[in-house]
């Protein structure tokens, strides 16, 4: 009785070394990725199953055409922020059997593009030991933008005290995917001085003739940022500004008019 | 000797409710195939809104991100539980 026990043991703890190991085959769940707007950055995901065993170390790199870039994650370990060369899964860097997991990536897609993008994924994971590598092949659609580009959002600013130059800020929504070099210059009457943040340089010291978006000088989708300059009246009252904000889309040059009324009261005591 | 059994009963009770799955499977396991299906459906501007996005499912279930780890680890020992979530993902994704 013994011997049958001690025998049937050796035989089930020897039984995984003498299976055969199973081939694991990668699965990319859908053909296609959510559609991304010409001229946007978005993030997307993509879908991954593991069938017939694990793939560890999984990684995957993107390859697109039509001149779209690809970002992958931030190394979480690098301070300096510099994103990773490829993108693994959500949960781990492993993708167990029957596991569905995700990657994301970034694209970067510019506005003159077809509708659907050619979207190449190698895969790269080990399994049994050894090194494997995919490739698979995905669309992404494309949506196309055809609205307002931007929206003027404060209509009115101050009161300012008359007789000073005084900072007074415009803000702009964003509703294109992308606008760039985004610059307003404001038109007042010979009772206004308007002065633009740009004292030029030491060397040439000429003012600026424009001002520019405080964050940076491109206004995204949903993104809200101001332009700021300064303004001067001697005398109180109620003044128009005309503004002409100028862009560039898609390479091609857009501006808009707007206007912005000043509150000027009396001159601050003292 | 009923005593026995019934404090091996005890024990056993106290073992499995220490180390056994603290979180409910059949909404884990529904919650976790929708969200991998939906994620897909959508983009997102900002990585974090991924994280963000999951976030909201969570809550929304009345589901704890510690919940949602301990699921997320029992996952990576289970095949069962695994063949679970894809099975509702076939049906919710493919449907």
């Amino acid at each position: 009785m013994i011997l049958v026990l001690t025998l049937a043991m050796v035989l089930a703890t020897a039984a995984p070394a003498l299976a055969k190991e199973r081939d694991v085959n990668i699965d990319l769940r859908s053909s296609k990725t959510a559609a991304v707007t010409a001229g946007d950055t978005a993030w997307v995901a993509i879908d991954w199953l593991a069938k017939g065993g694990d793939a560890e170390d999984f990684a995957v790199e993107a390859e697109v055409g039509n001149g779209v870039g690809v970002w992958y994650p931030y190394k979480s370990t690098d301070t300096s922020g510099s994103p990773e060369t490829f993108t693994s899964l959500m949960g781990d860097s492993t993708l167990s059997e029957s596991e569905v997991d995700f990657t994301a990536i970034r694209l970067d897609v510019p506005y003159d593009v077809p509708k659907n993008i050619d979207l190449i994924l190698t895969v790269t994971y080990k399994s049994n030991g050894e090194t494997h590598r995919e490739v698979f092949k995905a669309k992404v659609p494309v949506a196309y933008y055809d609205g307002q580009d931007l929206q003027q959002v404060t209509a009115d600013v101050g009161p300012i005290p008359a007789g000073v130059e005084t900072w007074v800020s415009v803000d702009y929504k964003g509703f294109a995917p992308r606008l760039d070099d985004v610059s307003v210059t404001a038109t007042g009457g010979s009772e206004l001085t308007i002065v633009y943040p740009s004292k030029g340089t030491e060397d040439n010291p000429i003012p600026g003739t424009f001002t520019s978006l405080r964050r940076d000088s491109t206004l995204d989708d949903n993104e809200t940022d101001d332009v700021a300059f300064r303004v001067a009246a001697s005398e109180p009252g109620t003044y128009v500004l005309s503004l002409e904000v100028t862009y560039a889309k898609d390479g091609a040059q857009s501006s808009m008019t707007g206007s912005v009324t000043v509150t000027v009261a009396g001159a601050p005591p003292g | 000797m009923r005593n026995r059994i019934i404090a091996t009963t005890l024990v056993a009770v106290f073992a499995g409710s220490a180390c056994g799955p603290t979180f409910d499977a059949d909404l884990m396991v529904s919650l976790e195939a929708r969200w991998m299906c939906d994620v897909q459906r959508s983009v997102y501007d900002e990585v974090t809104d991924i994280d963000a996005a999951l976030n909201d499912r969570l809550v929304g279930n009345g589901v704890s991100a510690e919940t949602y780890s301990d699921f997320k680890s029992a996952l990576i020992d289970d095949l069962a539980l695994r063949e679970r979530v894809l099975a509702e993902y076939d049906a919710y994704c493919d449907g």
